[in-house]
């Protein structure tokens, strides 16, 4: 019975102590860890600050200018790049395989074109012979018609001498009469007209058909289309032979960051802007985010000043004057995009800089971190102040609320009204409760 | 048949003598609103009379889990007894058992004076010497201190004359037969008093955990901050609206009381019996 109890009371005591410890291990647990600040003098104003991105004016395409199979991309979004560095390499066999297809297509079209131009020797030496005897045509046509005229005309005059020479002296023709020669005379001038009309007739037709002969041949449509899908063709083989040459690497033909990767291994390239480079020799303007609160102190021509881990102070100073370019809406729709210009081209496309536009500042003696107030109610703030109290547990820091009045909010500080310089709460992962238990937490 | 109801009889007044600690260890086991819907007319000004149920409606070990895990302050008060008691007691063995063997043991001058001082002492309820206690205790700097509860325990008198009754039983001739055989007073006291008064000395630690384990004037009196509270005064401060815990924190209260109380029963009989012999 007694060995039983003695068991029993070690059972309790060791339960007993288990859970003191349990129970101090959940209450340190589910007690807000706590930093304190103290409230400095400072100067504060419109604290307009974002983050922004250094981007190149213009972005360089790489195309290679036809569509073959992309065999690997080497490069990514951001990465950052040298002239010369391999941006993706294009299938060879696939490129080999096209450059002698476009071998043989030119090949082809050259045989069409050779066969056309024979054709079209032959026709012109056709037609200059059937020009040459339409000339021919012509002045035979002309000659025999003056050789008909003439006779006409001679038998004409003659008939006209003799009706004259009767006319002179009836009497040596015997038994004719006036009327016939008259007659005979018409009768002439009637075959003389027909003579002429005759000829006129025939050289007409004759300069008809030389003039119809002599008009200039118009270049025949598919001989040019032919021609002109040579040159593509040609200059297609080309770039393939090139292409083939350079062993189907594409390679980067200025120093940049890739802006954009339009290609996949195992996909076919587009033919048009591959890839994106984004090359700072090309002039570089910095890109910053902004909320639309801080719209009223984004003016364009507004100072502003950046910083950023990567480069000192006398590098920075050596981009310029920094000043507001242009305000727009960001692309995302959130918010506003704020443009400023950067000199030279020595900052790398991609680099992160933090920005400020620059504003006018007014000293406040009393001001803690926006983390350590609290708002009660609409335009009542308080702050929790660290205080001890003894409880059952001992001498324990608790967070007692203070009220005050806020004099001015920025974005990191706020500046108090009359609440001196003593420390207050400014950060704790729990919520914290007006006299509730706090620890504070060690200092890193 | 009068046997059988006798021990009816008996049995419920057992019960009604039990029912407080079956009442405690019920109500332990109830969720919050059940006990508030149950107390409401003892705690609030609800009209009516309390209402209780011998098994809870909903049982639940949400009180409990809040003792145990989520009341740290319910440990420092129960460590707190444990220090008290166990102080006291050391004290006791250390100061009470000697002293209760040379008044029973040993002639010297004024020696019935000054037990009869220390009956006297013990006569008197504390609140008799707690300003005096107070003014003693406030010059030497110990008062809220556990040390105000622990050093008047030590010196309490209860103890001696429970002890001097059990030392006063061991014959003399026993003593007289030591000594003959070259035992040093101390030796008569370390091996022949301690065994044969062990009874007494068991039932001086069992009524003194009792006492010690119980105490409400003085830590009121003497203790300012809570953080030295004993627990026999945590459980009367706990809020009406947290009875599941003063439900808890009464029944493991009660364990270290029961467990010496079992253990130290026999001894516990015979200190008692002690305590009516006379001079």
């Amino acid at each position: 019975m007694k060995q039983k109890l003695i068991k029993t009371a070690i059972v309790f005591f060791a339960l007993m102590v288990v859970f003191t410890i349990l129970s101090r291990v959940i209450y340190n647990l589910g007690t807000p860890k706590v930093m304190l600040e103290k409230a400095e003098a400072m100067e504060m104003g419109p604290d307009i600050k974002g983050s922004g991105v250094v981007e190149a004016k213009k972005e360089i395409p790489v195309m290679i200018g036809t569509q073959q199979l992309v065999k690997s991309v080497n490069v990514i979004e951001g990465q950052e790049i040298k002239e010369g560095d391999i941006l993706f390499e294009l299938d060879e066999t696939r490129l080999r395989k096209d450059t002698e297809r476009k071998e043989q297509e030119l090949k082809s079209i050259e045989q069409q074109i050779e066969a056309d131009a024979e054709a079209r020797e032959i026709s012109r030496q056709s037609r200059e012979l059937t020009i040459s005897q339409a000339e021919t045509d012509y002045q035979r046509t002309v000659a025999s018609g003056n050789e008909a005229v003439e006779e006409a005309a001679e038998d004409l005059e003659a008939a006209r001498e003799e009706y004259r020479s009767f006319m002179n002296n009836p009497e040596s023709y015997p038994g004719r009469t006036k009327e016939e020669f008259e007659q005979k005379i018409q009768e002439k001038q009637s075959a003389y007209d027909m003579a002429v009309d005759m000829r006129e007739e025939n050289i007409y037709q004759a300069q008809k058909m030389l003039d119809s002969l002599n008009i200039p041949e118009v270049e025949q449509i598919p001989s040019i289309q032919m021609e002109m899908e040579r040159q593509t063709k040609e200059e297609e083989l080309n770039l393939l032979k090139a292409l083939e040459e350079k062993k189907g690497e594409i390679i980067s033909p200025t120093n940049g960051v890739i802006s954009q990767v339009n290609v996949r291994p195992g996909n076919m390239t587009s033919g048009i802007g591959d890839v994106l480079i984004a090359s700072a020799s090309e002039g570089l303007i910095l890109k910053g985010q902004f909320s639309e609160e801080q719209k009223e102190y984004l003016v364009i021509g507004k100072a502003v000043s950046i910083s950023s881990e990567m480069f000192t102070a006398e590098e920075l100073e050596r981009l310029g004057d920094l000043k507001i370019a242009a305000v727009g809406q960001s692309e995302t729709g959130m918010g506003l995009e704020v443009s400023v210009f950067l000199e030279g081209n020595t900052i790398p496309v991609g680099t992160v800089f933090n920005m400020e536009i620059k504003t006018e500042k007014k000293k406040y003696s009393s001001c803690v971190p926006l983390g350590a107030l609290h708002q009660a109610e609409p335009g009542k703030y308080f702050v929790y102040v660290l205080d001890e109290k003894k409880s059952i547990l001992g001498d324990e820091q608790v967070a007692r609320q203070v009220d005050v009045e806020v004099q001015y909010k920025g974005n990191r500080y706020a500046a108090l009204e009359g609440f001196g310089t003593g420390k207050v709460i400014v950060s704790s992962i729990k919520e914290l409760r007006n006299g509730g238990r706090v620890k504070l937490q060690e200092e890193q | 048949m009068k046997k059988i109801v006798w021990k009816c009889a008996l049995f419920l007044i057992g019960f009604i003598c039990c029912y407080p600690i079956v009442f405690v260890c019920v109500g332990s086991f109830m969720g919050k609103g059940e006990l508030l819907e149950s107390l409401a007319p003892a705690l609030s000004s609800a009209s009516g009379y309390a209402d209780w149920s011998i098994l809870p409606k909903e049982p639940t070990l949400r009180s409990w889990v809040e003792v145990l895990l989520d009341t740290p302050g319910f440990f420092v008060t129960f460590w707190n007894s444990i220090k008290i008691v166990v102080g006291v007691l050391i004290g006791q063995l250390l100061v009470a058992v000697p002293g209760a063997w040379g008044f029973a043991k040993y002639k010297f001058p004024f020696h019935r004076v000054l037990f009869l001082l220390y009956i006297i002492l013990m006569m008197m309820p504390f609140q008799v010497l707690m300003l005096s206690e107070y003014l003693v205790l406030n010059k030497i700097n110990l008062l809220n201190t556990l040390w105000a509860l622990i050093l008047p325990g030590i010196f309490s008198t209860f103890p001696v004359f429970i002890l001097y009754n059990s030392f006063r039983g061991i014959p003399n001739e026993i003593l007289e037969a030591g000594r003959i055989d070259g035992a040093s007073e101390w030796q008569l006291f370390l091996e022949i008093g301690l065994p044969l008064g062990k009874s007494g000395i068991f039932s001086v630690i069992v009524l003194s955990f009792l006492e010690y384990w119980n105490l409400v004037e003085q830590p009121m009196t003497f203790l300012k901050d809570k953080v030295r509270w004993p627990m026999s005064i945590f459980l009367p401060s706990i809020e009406p609206e947290n009875a599941g815990i003063a439900f808890v924190a009464s029944v493991i209260s009660l364990i270290p009381a029961l467990l010496v109380f079992l253990g130290g029963q026999e001894y516990l009989e015979k200190g008692i019996s002690y305590m009516g012999m006379k001079e």
